[in-house]
C-alpha cells in the first residue's frame, strides 16, 4: 500500500479546488434545462458570441469559476494581484511582456484612457480584457484594434472596468 | 476672436469638430458627442497626427502630451475625406486669433471635404452629390440666419460645385493645398481672409439653397440614368447614411439606403438584439409597393422622399438590417429565405 503525506498548508487549497471541480462536472452533468458543456463555455472563451453563457458568467458563480479557469490556460497575459499597495488611484500593472494601466483625460473629467502596452511588438496585441476583482465581481471588454504594440480605449471612470481596475487586487486576462 | 465652425462633409450629413484637447495618452483618437465611443476612424487619426506618417504635428508642434482627442458631434463613417477638415480644425485650434465654434454662434461656417497627402497637396474626394443633399437642410438655416459659409474642396470638386451654381451666402474656394486654405481661414498674414459679403434676403437665399441642392441631386441622378445598361448579376447593396458599419443610439433615425443591380422587388427585415424580427419593407406605410430599378440609390427611411422612418429604441446592442432581391415578387420567410436571391446584411451596434 503506498503511503501518502498530505501538505497540510495546501490541504484548503486542495479542497477548494475539490469544490470547484465537483461544482463543474455537477453543472455539466446536470440534465436540467441551462446546463452549460464544457465545449460551449471554451467557445465563448475564445471570443464566440454566446448570450447564454455570458448571462451564466455574470450570474453563476461556479460557471464564472470555470471560466476563470479555462480563461487563465487561454490568456495571452496575465496579471496577478499585486503584492504592494499603491497611492496611486489607478496603479500601473505589470505582468509578464504587458502593462495596463489608466490615464486621466484631460478633455472629460469623467473619463479616462485605458493603455495596454506589449513590450514585444512582434506578439499578437489582446482583444479583450477580463478582470476578476474581490468579491468575485468581474468584467470583460472587447478591445479595438491596437497598433504598435498599445491597445488604447476610453472608459467611464464610474463603469466597473475602472473601479477594478483601481484595486490592485484584480486580476487582470488579456486574451 | 474670430469663432469659426468646422463641418466635415459626410454622405449622413455634416459633422461638426465640436473641440480638440491634446492628451497625455499614446494614440490620438476621435470620439462622439464627448462620450467614450471612440469612432473607427481613430486609427487613421492617429496616423494623420503622429510625427512620421502624418501631417499635423509636424505642422503645428511641437506638442509637450502625445495625442489628441477630437470630438465630433456625428459619426464619421469609412475613407479619408476628413483629413481636410480636420487640417483646418487643428489650424483653428493652434491659432491666436480664431476659435472653433458651434453653429449658433459661429461668425463663419466653413464646409470641407477632401484628403490632405503628406506635402500638403489636397486631394478630391467622391460622392459630392449625396454630401451636399445631406447638408442642404442644416445649411439653408444658417443661411437665413446670414452666416457666411464656405465650401472648400480639391480642385475638382470645387469646379463641380461651381458648375451647379451654389446659392447666395455660400462661397466656393478651390484649394490646390493646404496653404490655400490657411488663406481661407485667414492664417495666412499677407493674404487677406476670404470673407464673403452678408447678403439681407435670407429666406430666397435659403430656398436657392435649397434649389441648388436639388439640381446638384438632379445631375447625380442624370448621370446614373445616362449609363449603358449592361447585363450583370442581381446583386443587392444595404447601407446608412452613417456608412456600413454605424453605431446608432436611442433616438437617432435609421436612413437606410439599398442599391440593386438589376431591376428587382426588395425585402427587408429587422433582427433585434433578442432575436426579434420584424419586416421593415414593404410595410403598411408602403401604398405602393414597386420594384427597384438598377444603379440606383433607394432611400428606403427617413429621406425626405421616404415613406416612413425608423426610430431607435431599447434593446440595446448588436443588430441588423438584412435585405433581399429577387427578379419576381414573392413573399420571403427571413427564418428560411430561398437560396436564388440576393441578399445584403447592414449590421450595427444600438447603444442607449
Amino acid at each position: 500500500m503506498n503511503k501518502y503525506v498530505i501538505d497540510l498548508a495546501l490541504k484548503e487549497v486542495a479542497q477548494a479546488h475539490f469544490v470547484d471541480q465537483d461544482n463543474a462536472r455537477s453543472l455539466m452533468n446536470s440534465h436540467a434545462e441551462g446546463s452549460l458543456a464544457a465545449s460551449r463555455i471554451y467557445r465563448y472563451v475564445m471570443g464566440g458570441q454566446d448570450d447564454t453563457v455570458a448571462k451564466a458568467v455574470r450570474e453563476n458563480l461556479s460557471v464564472r469559476r470555470i471560466y476563470r479557469e479555462l480563461l487563465a490556460k487561454t490568456s495571452a497575459f496575465y496579471i496577478p494581484e499585486a503584492l504592494a499597495a499603491s497611492t496611486e488611484e489607478y496603479p500601473e500593472r505589470h505582468g509578464e511582456g504587458c502593462l495596463v494601466r489608466l490615464q486621466d483625460s484631460r478633455a472629460q473629467a469623467d473619463q479616462v484612457y485605458l493603455i495596454i502596452e506589449v513590450k514585444d511588438q512582434r506578439r499578437d496585441l489582446p482583444k479583450s480584457l477580463t478582470l476578476f476583482g474581490v468579491e468575485d465581481k468581474m468584467v470583460s471588454l472587447d478591445l479595438p484594434a491596437g497598433r504598435n504594440g498599445v491597445v488604447q480605449t476610453i472608459i467611464d471612470r464610474s463603469s466597473l472596468a475602472a473601479v477594478l481596475l483601481a484595486d490592485p487586487k484584480t486580476e487582470i486576462f488579456l486574451r | 476672436m474670430r469663432r469659426i465652425a468646422i463641418l466635415i462633409a459626410t454622405t449622413g450629413g455634416p459633422v461638426l469638430v465640436d473641440r480638440i484637447t491634446p492628451e497625455p495618452a499614446p494614440q490620438s483618437m476621435v470620439c462622439l458627442r464627448r462620450q467614450s465611443d471612440v469612432l473607427p476612424i481613430s486609427a487613421d487619426y492617429d496616423d494623420f497626427v503622429r510625427p512620421g506618417s502624418g501631417v499635423i504635428m509636424r505642422e503645428f508642434g511641437p506638442y509637450e502630451e502625445g495625442a489628441f482627442r477630437l470630438d465630433v458631434s456625428d459619426v464619421i463613417g469609412t475613407g479619408l475625406s476628413w483629413q481636410l477638415g480636420v487640417f483646418a480644425a487643428h489650424a483653428i485650434f493652434e491659432s491666436d486669433e480664431h476659435v472653433l465654434s458651434d453653429l449658433e454662434t459661429a461668425d463663419q461656417i466653413i464646409w470641407l471635404t477632401g484628403t490632405v497627402d503628406y506635402d500638403l497637396n489636397v486631394g478630391d474626394v467622391d460622392h459630392m452629390a449625396e454630401k451636399v443633399e445631406s447638408s442642404a437642410l442644416m445649411l439653408s438655416e444658417y443661411i437665413t440666419k446670414g452666416t457666411p459659409i464656405i465650401f472648400a474642396a480639391g480642385q475638382e470638386n470645387a469646379k463641380f460645385l461651381e458648375d451647379h451654381q451654389p446659392p447666395q451666402g455660400i462661397t466656393v474656394v478651390s484649394l490646390e493645398n493646404t496653404n490655400d486654405l490657411l488663406k481661407v481661414l485667414g492664417l495666412v498674414k499677407e493674404v487677406p481672409a476670404q470673407a464673403p459679403s452678408r447678403n439681407t434676403s435670407f429666406w430666397p437665399m435659403a430656398v436657392l439653397a435649397l434649389l441648388a441642392v436639388g439640381a446638384v441631386f438632379a445631375y447625380s441622378q442624370q448621370e446614373t440614368v445616362s449609363e449603358k445598361t449592361e447585363e450583370v448579376a442581381l446583386e443587392i447593396d444595404v447601407t446608412s447614411d452613417r456608412g456600413e458599419n454605424p453605431i446608432f443610439f436611442y433616438g437617432d433615425y435609421l436612413n437606410l439606403w439599398v442599391e440593386v443591380t438589376q431591376e428587382a422587388w426588395v425585402s427587408c427585415f429587422y433582427k433585434q438584439v433578442d432575436g426579434t424580427i420584424f419586416q421593415l419593407y414593404p410595410n403598411d406605410k408602403v401604398v405602393e409597393v414597386q420594384s427597384f430599378s438598377p444603379k440606383h440609390k433607394h432611400v428606403l427611411s427617413g429621406g425626405n422622399n421616404a415613406t416612413f422612418a425608423i426610430q431607435f429604441g431599447p434593446p440595446a446592442g448588436k443588430e441588423e438590417v438584412r435585405c433581399y432581391a429577387s427578379p419576381n415578387q414573392i413573399d420571403i420567410d427571413p427564418e428560411n429565405p430561398p437560396h436564388d436571391v440576393a441578399v445584403d446584411v447592414l449590421r450595427f451596434d444600438l447603444k442607449p
